[in-house]
């Protein structure tokens, strides 16, 4: 509840002095950044680091320099305690951000690189099916052996071949064929 | 190399026959990340769709239920232990709410609120009923009022707080003072129907409670031969808190596969306070405000819905199958006339009936049999306190003998106890009031009933007869368990036909009456004599 309002603050702020972009680059690393590592989030957690080290310690992980909007913004956030919050609040913009420019997050892993021809045949299938602008990120992750994954936003579609053998595994571990 | 050998079930024809079977369809799954977890508490960010009590499933298959929905966040109760789950894993929605599988199998088994046999003995089988774990109870027009007896087995019970099937009665008292003993009584009683192919299926909840506690309670019922109709399920005291929040639940959902079946089922929550006291914890993990006692808003209705589901279901088939909130599986199932009957069981500090969940559930349940300690090291077992206890709507759910014979012994022993209160102090007292006092105690003693040796309601009726009767003025206050014992031998051997029979058809008339009393005098000359 209160990661939202603080980010839909933020964008507004940054709507207003038509920043939301360069605010987005700076949220989307550090939301990367908490996805990756717990240890930024144990460092804002820490009461015993000043303010001024946590800004510091946010500016670095945000590659060194931040838009002056999403500056005020930290300090702002600091001096109410409330950096607990912040990874809810980088997925809150960028959930706003998204929405305001009609985007669709779509991620594709693959077992080995797509052929170009075949990945634009199915980017175009997926924009023709949900009429978004879509913001492509591709995988390779060798160890789902075969197929894709597709995720849409919160759907995911999983046609690869190391989920079809965990089913059979489960399946068979469970036992409920052999009597 | 034991890894290496080949099993029966090995064989490729077989195995390629079960991969045949597996369904590898893909389709779409909702997903989202967790964000945080602690205490069995995920906060999980995306799942946009996700509905409140839907089952959610982890990658590494631990599940977990969606119950606060915010804005930037879903807060999702574990369903198995916490270090399984980690930050970033993600989940996704199962499209159910949380059920269980209920299957006829479970009956002899152990098992925990998701339906898992946790015995260890085979998987169940069976053919499976999704019972939904939350559920709306009946509305009004699909029950009836509370008509037909469900026999404890014991003498104080069946005759002053009668407890009728489809009826909420409640068990309180302290610790250690007998209240799970009488819920297994009742179970071990509904052997005789069990037997006559009329069966009372029983269900014991037991909600944190010691591992070693729940082995020995269903070591007692299997010694008895109460397992073949009786299903635990079991949350102990190691188990998430989200478990033993839900185990009642599971509960409540077998008992309706069977009353919504036509069938009668008895199923006993031991206990609510401790379900209360799990519901508190997920509750303040949550984050959702503390309220009195630092239990949420809603531990009223955590409790009312639960007992609410206890009923007794329309005898019309017409009505019964327009049932509302039917589950899927049992469309088509449903027959009218069955029955669930709740005994939920509350703990109370030092005899405290007035803190915020005894009364709470107090006011929710039709009546409550209430457990005295003094009662109970005074040697009165059940150690029921009959000035407090009361049955709401058991009085139409006696059988016509027990009504006859019985009627005023509550208000009698209650009475009783206030004059012996009084005589206490040692003055003189009247031949009157000295004669209401030897009936009292004697009563008193008849109502003193062993463990695990619940009594047929006909031989109950006989024995009373003879108590609130006087028959008992000439025998010595410490001979009445003597009397009561040769006297219920004399009436199996010698009286079964006119007499046993007669009571058990619902006949009290004055030839049994008076059958009743020659063979308490013929008890009477022997002892004294």
């Amino acid at each position: 509840m209160i990661a939202s309002r603080y980010a839909r603050a933020l964008f507004q702020f940054a709507a207003d002095r038509q920043a939301e972009d360069k605010v987005f680059e700076d949220i989307r690393m550090l939301e990367k950044i908490f996805s990756e590592t717990t240890q930024l989030k144990s460092a804002l957690n820490n009461p015993l680091l000043g303010k001024e080290v946590k800004k510091q310690l946010l500016i670095t992980v945000c590659g060194g320099t931040i838009h002056p909007v999403f500056e005020r913004f930290i300090d702002l956030i600091l001096q109410n305690k409330r950096e607990s919050l912040l990874h809810n609040v980088a997925l809150k913009y960028m959930d706003f951000y998204y929405e305001s420019r009609n985007l669709a997050i779509v991620r594709l892993t693959t077992a080995l690189p797509l052929e170009q021809d075949i990945e634009k045949r199915l980017i175009s299938a997926i924009k023709n099916l949900i009429r978004k602008d879509l913001m492509v990120e591709k995988n390779v992750e060798p160890n789902i052996i075969g197929g894709f994954i597709l995720e849409i936003d919160d759907l995911r579609w999983d046609g690869s071949i190391s989920t079809q053998l965990k089913k059979i595994h489960k399946k068979l571990a469970a036992g409920s064929f052999v009597k | 190399m034991s890894d290496n050998a080949i099993k029966v079930s090995e064989i490729s024809d077989l195995l390629k026959r079960q991969l045949e079977q597996i369904d590898i369809d893909t389709h779409y799954d909702e997903v989202g990340e967790v964000l945080e977890v602690s205490d069995g508490v995920a906060r999980i960010y995306g799942l946009s769709n996700v509905g409140s009590n839907e089952l959610l499933e982890f990658e590494n298959g631990v599940k977990a239920i969606a119950m606060n929905l915010e804005e930037d966040n879903v807060g999702a109760v574990l369903l198995g232990p916490t270090y399984l789950v980690k930050e970033g894993f993600t989940v996704k929605r199962t499209g159910r709410v949380a059920s269980i599988n209920v299957s006829e199998e479970m009956l002899g088994r152990v098992i925990n609120p998701l339906g898992e046999p946790i015995d260890g003995k085979e998987s169940i089988g069976g053919e499976f009923f999704e019972m939904p774990l939350e559920r709306k109870a009946p509305g009004v027009i699909f029950r009836q009022p509370v008509s037909e007896p469900l026999q404890t087995g014991l003498k104080a019970i069946d005759a002053m707080i009668p407890i009728g099937r489809g009826q909420r009665e409640l068990i309180i008292g302290d610790r250690q003072t007998g209240k799970t003993s009488i819920t297994v009584d009742t179970i071990i009683n509904q052997l005789d129907n069990y037997n006559a192919g009329d069966p009372v299926y029983c269900i014991y909840v037991a909600i944190g409670q010691k591992g070693s506690t729940i082995a020995s309670l269903v070591n007692t019922l299997r010694e008895y031969g109460a397992m073949s109709y009786t299903i635990v399920v079991a949350a102990a005291a190691a188990d998430p808190a989200a478990l033993r929040y839900l185990a009642p639940y599971a509960g409540a959902a077998i008992g309706e596969y069977f009353r919504d079946t036509g069938r009668h089922a008895l199923v006993i929550y031991d206990d609510l306070s401790k379900q209360a006291v799990a519901y508190r914890e997920v509750s303040l993990i949550l984050r959702r405000p503390p309220g009195r006692e630092a239990y949420p808003g809603d531990i009223f209705y955590l409790h009312s819905r639960l007992l609410e589901r206890a009923a007794k279901i329309n005898a019309q088939q017409e009505v019964a199958e327009q049932m509302n909130d039917l589950p899927d599986c049992l469309k088509g199932k449903v027959k009218a006339g069955g029955t669930l009957t709740a005994l939920p069981i509350i703990e109370t500090q030092a005899g405290d009936i007035s803190a915020y969940i005894p009364t709470n559930v107090i006011s929710i349940t039709d009546g409550q049999i209430f457990l005295d300690t003094d009662l109970f090291n005074e040697g009165i077992r059940p150690a029921i306190n009959v000035g407090i206890s009361v049955s709401r709507v058991g009085g139409n759910a006696q059988i016509k003998p027990m009504k006859k014979v019985a009627g005023t012994l509550k208000t009698d022993q209650a009475q009783f106890r206030e004059l012996e209160a009084f005589t206490k102090f040692g003055s003189e007292m009247d031949a009157v009031t000295a004669m209401t006092i030897d009936k009292g105690q004697k009563n008193t003693q008849l109502l003193i009933q062993p463990l695990h040796k619940p009594l047929p309601v006909e031989k109950q009726v006989a024995i009373l007869y003879c108590g609130t009767h006087g028959l008992l003025a000439n025998i010595p206050l410490n001979k009445v368990k003597d009397f009561e014992n040769n006297f219920l031998t004399l009436l199996e051997y010698s009286y079964k036909e006119e007499v046993l029979n007669q009571i058990k058809r619902g006949n009290f008339d004055d030839k049994v009456a008076s059958l009743i009393e020659e063979a308490a005098e013929k008890i009477k000359t022997q002892m004294v004599g």
